[in-house]
């Protein structure tokens, strides 16, 4: 039996039939000069004026408006083929104070905003609803309309804020999102909670929080039903440091997690937990499928320690320092740091079944700007959504756009007003 | 809203709305343009309401549940929507089958039907904006909805699970 989400699923896939704006308005155009805009047409509805000097200037002013559908910079909106798989809307958090943020990175207060990937619009706004002040997490079904917000009663850093997680249904037709609290119960508070991600459809979100006890709670949504996994760890960090990579699910419902590791032994790396299991041990429930390039020993790690897991489930997308050959593990965690080179991390993708790399996706060496987070990813790992430098060098400006291939094309109105890096396609 | 600032805006959604409820890249192609070329005559009308785009969605819907009436644009015979659903690719193996069955069978719906379902779970609105706009009772939209899942075989969500509000309303 199908579920409704299914035929909204469905439903969402003819948009890949939408034809292109600049298109249509030139065919008009056409249609309109060429005096055929009638045709077909019963008597007495006639629209347009019959005289060809009349429909000349109707045409003129059609074909005015491409100007106005054209993302600036470029000669005409149509995007590259591999562009149309990426979802339309997406969900991003704003700093309510730009000017702070751009001058120190501090985000202080935030809301989120609905963005158009095609036309770069905000399309709409959400504040946080009182008590709480400021959200500070996004995670997004697959469906670009479900996402679940993170709000927080106090400004980050205080050891009194609460945490409130929120269904955000984003609804195109009027451009409105409607927010639903979530009655999840034992959610982490303060700064021990680290990260949250929604499953591709929409019905798990794990969280992710630490402090003494690493811990992964997958709740049954809208219900709220958990089942927990945790682990006693030593270290200050468990977890690894990239909050926006820390989760990411597969469509069958495996959850991979980024470990930095624990004392005594030698843990880190990236597992992959069966959250079909009835809870228990994390790492126990969990298979590691190898230690991130990125990593460092056990107790020392540093790093951005980016693991995203594909949709299908079969690919690790990672940082690295340097690329790993093709057909090769990364070194042991137990080794030291890897020899950096003064460039910018790159992303390679990993066979979870061998752990070997299977494909260098950035090269920074050859495109001149780095990548970092992964914010969506085609089924496959072929297409991705990343932020990255405009330029090579630290002060470049950073955009975030689509990678594939060797092609990385910013989205419009992804930089302005500023974004914090936390985007849910 | 001038038509410059529409077509920027707006178009996008609109001709998104529009592959929606036909399925076809082409067809939804020509209802634009029919759209486009009476919306654009009226413009000074149009331009003055409160949402523009709701009107020229008006519009294709209209446009879209008409399409059959008019012979000279009859879809030619074959299983158009199935061809439509077949490129429409996906690399998971399971779940790209029953998208494409799913496809196919949405292709299949009367166009009531097919409306009533692109209304109600595309653009999310309520039995009672769809009745408005289809100049029916919401009973009977009901009874749309109703016919078309089972032949989807869709199985409707419990009503009412949650408690939604709209954003605006908790500020």
């Amino acid at each position: 039996m199908r579920t409704e989400r299914d035929l909204r699923l469905a439903l969402r896939e003819f948009e890949r039939e939408a034809p292109d704006a600049e298109q249509v308005l030139r065919q008009v155009a056409e249609r309109t000069s060429a005096g055929t805009a009638t045709r077909g047409r019963r008597p007495g509805r006639r629209v347009l004026a019959g005289s060809a000097a009349a429909a000349a200037v109707v045409a003129i002013a059609i074909l005015a408006t491409l100007v106005a559908v054209r993302p600036a910079g470029h000669g005409r909106a149509a995007a590259p083929d591999t562009t149309q798989s990426v979802p339309r809307y997406y969900m991003a958090l704003v700093p309510a104070n730009a000017q702070l943020y751009a001058k120190t990175g501090e985000s202080g207060e935030s809301y989120a905003v609905v963005k158009d990937r095609v036309t770069g619009r905000t399309v709409a706004t959400v504040r946080p609803p009182r008590p709480y002040i400021t959200f500070i997490g996004v995670t997004g079904a697959a469906d670009d309309r479900t996402f679940v917000l993170t709000a927080q009663s106090t400004t980050a850093g205080s050891l009194t804020q609460r945490n409130k997680f929120f269904y955000a249904r984003f609804s195109p037709a009027d451009a409105s999102v409607t927010l639903t609290p979530l009655a999840l119960r034992g959610l982490p508070v303060s700064n021990d909670y680290l990260s949250a991600a929604l499953s591709p459809d929409g019905t798990k979100l794990a969280v992710a929080s630490e402090i003494g006890l690493a811990q992964i709670k997958v709740y049954s949504l809208p219900g709220g039903a958990a089942k927990t996994w945790s682990a006693h760890v030593n270290t200050p960090f468990a977890f690894a440091n990239n909050i926006v990579n820390l989760l990411s699910w597969s469509r069958t419902g495996t959850l991979a997690f980024g470990w930095v590791g624990s004392i005594p032994g030698n843990t880190a790396g990236v597992y992959l937990l069966n959250t079909n299991s009835a809870g228990g041990s994390l790492l126990v429930h969990s298979r590691d499928v190898f230690c991130p390039p990125e990593s460092l020993p056990t107790g020392s790690y540093i790093g951005s320690n980016t693991a995203y897991l594909t949709p299908d489930g079969t690919t690790i997308i990672s940082t690295v320092p340097n690329p790993i050959p093709i057909g090769q593990r990364p070194p042991a965690c137990t080794q030291t740091s890897l020899p950096r080179r003064a460039t910018m991390p790159e992303l390679e993708e990993f066979s979870v079944r061998t752990g070997q790399a299977t494909s260098v996706l950035y090269a920074s060496g050859s495109h001149g700007a780095a990548a970092s987070d992964v914010y969506w990813s085609n089924p496959s790992g072929s297409v991705l959504v990343v932020e990255s430098k405009l330029k090579p060098g630290v002060t470049s400006p950073t955009a975030f756009g689509i990678l594939s291939g060797s092609t990385f094309t910013p989205i419009p109105g992804s930089s302005s007003p500023p974004l914090i890096p936390q985007l849910a396609f | 809203m001038t038509f410059q600032e529409f077509a920027a805006a707006r178009l996008p959604a609109v001709l998104a709305f529009a592959a929606v409820l036909t399925g076809q890249r082409a067809t939804a192609e020509d209802i634009a343009q029919e759209v486009l070329i009476r919306a654009y005559a009226r413009w000074d009308t149009i331009g003055g309401l409160d949402r523009p785009e709701f009107y020229v969605r008006k519009m294709v819907l209209n446009e879209f549940l008409s399409w059959r009436r008019r012979s000279w644009r009859l879809i030619p015979a074959g299983d158009a929507a199935t061809a439509a659903a077949a490129e429409i690719t996906s690399d998971h193996a399971d779940e790209y089958a029953e998208r494409t069955a799913l496809l196919a069978e949405i292709g299949k719906l009367p166009r009531r039907q097919r409306a009533v379902l692109v209304l109600r779970y595309y653009e999310d609105r309520s039995d009672a904006e769809i009745a408005a706009l289809l100049g029916c009772r919401p009973a009977t939209v009901r009874a749309h909805a109703a016919r078309a899942l089972a032949a989807l075989r869709v199985e409707m969500g419990p009503p009412g699970s949650l408690t939604s509000y709209r954003e605006s309303e908790i500020r």
